[in-house]
């Protein structure tokens, strides 16, 4: 049970999910590949002992890709302000809302979530998993989940009744 | 369940995740507050465009090009091992080879020999220039000093041998002083008499131009 399958079968199984995560973490499909890319180099440098165990690997593999995303996102933010500070293609960053796609829009709106809600969000009702599956890579009780899930769910319900947009 | 949309089992009930009991719990909360029943349909409509929207995400492969990068890179991890853990080898086996070839035991050299006797000759000296403790016996105590005498006579004819060399030392050199200073005084009187002897040479006289 413990024994992990071969990289070749893990990068199979795990890589179209965790892209998919990614791409919607970072918003960008290539980012995303970065991203995962660089989760399973990371996972193949780890030492035989710090390597996690077959039972653990998918929330390993989660957190990973989470952390690698919130670091790539993080980078670009300081990029981001370093352009507009010296005033370079700052539009390009800043779309106006009324142009942007539904989907855009909604998805706009989850990023304004807080980290957590966003990731807890995406987990659940992108990716399905369970609320133990969830615990598991965000390391917060099942309790803490389903509170941070239905503030989400509520702060965009929110919203969408006061743009008109859902309802 | 609370009769209040701040509730977290609502979400769960809008997502059916509630156990039967639950689910008719809520059910009958709904009926009752109409208000918080169209909360609770607000968060139905949200949590299915939600779904429908994050939903759409198909799933990605990865690029074949980092597929192979991420390959060769657990490869090559593997393979650093190996000169890794055959250089420690070496360098342990050098190591050990080392430790092995050095002398055991190795003489000291004749100067560093030296020293140390000298030391040891000190510390006797020493040990014997001590006076003996009262509390030792009278035996012992006399002993202790006639070998102090013997030794403060050896030393004094010691110093009086190496004053008898200086005195003869500087008699010799005197004697040698003087000898140098006749020597000097025969060359001169020689050198003048070679002089008064041999006739200074004249000078050729001018022919004058006719």
């Amino acid at each position: 049970m413990n024994k992990l399958p071969p990289l070749e079968e893990i990068m199979d199984c795990h890589a179209p999910a965790l892209l998919r995560y990614a791409e919607r973490l970072v918003r960008n499909p290539h980012s995303a590949q970065d991203v995962v890319q660089q989760v399973f180099v990371r996972f193949s440098r780890l030492s035989p002992k710090k390597k996690p165990k077959a039972g653990s690997l998918k929330a390993w593999l989660y957190r990973s890709t989470h952390n690698q995303a919130v670091d790539l996102i993080r980078a670009e933010q300081r990029r981001k302000k370093l352009h507009e500070a010296q005033g370079e293609h700052k539009d390009l960053y800043q779309p106006e809302s009324k142009n942007l796609h539904r989907e855009q829009q909604v998805l706009d709106n989850l990023y304004r979530l807080k980290d957590l809600e966003q990731q807890v969000l995406l987990l659940r009702l992108q990716e399905g998993l369970n609320y133990k599956e969830i615990s598991e890579i965000t390391d917060l009780k099942e309790g803490h989940i389903g509170y941070l899930l239905h503030q989400a769910v509520h702060t965009l319900s929110t919203h969408f009744e006061t743009s008109g947009e859902a309802v | 369940m609370k009769n209040d949309i701040q509730d977290p089992l609502w979400t769960a009930y809008a997502l059916g995740e509630l156990s039967p009991s639950e689910q008719v719990e809520a059910e009958r909360l709904l009926v009752e507050n109409s208000d918080l029943a169209s909360e609770v349909i607000a968060l139905k409509q949200t949590l299915a465009f939600l779904k429908d929207e994050l939903g759409k995400a198909s799933d990605k492969n990865f690029e074949p090009l980092r597929r192979e990068a991420i390959l060769q890179e657990k490869s090559h991890v593997k393979y650093i091992w190996v000169p890794t853990a055959a250089a420690a080898l070496l360098a342990v086996g050098f190591g050990i080879s080392h430790l092995v070839s050095l002398p055991r035991g190795e003489p000291a050299s004749s100067v560093v020999q030296e020293d140390i006797s000298a030391f040891q000759d000190q510390d006797e000296a020493l040990a014997l220039e001590a006076p003996a403790p009262v509390s030792a016996p009278v035996e012992t105590r006399v002993m202790v000093r006639e070998e102090m005498k013997a030794k403060e006579d050896h030393s004094r004819q010691r110093i009086e041998k190496v004053r008898l060399d200086q005195v003869e030392a500087e008699a010799s050199l005197d004697e040698r002083l003087l000898r140098s200073s006749d020597l000097e005084a025969d060359a001169f009187s020689v050198g003048r008499n070679l002089a008064v002897a041999t006739p200074t040479p004249t000078p050729t006289p001018m022919l004058e131009k006719e």
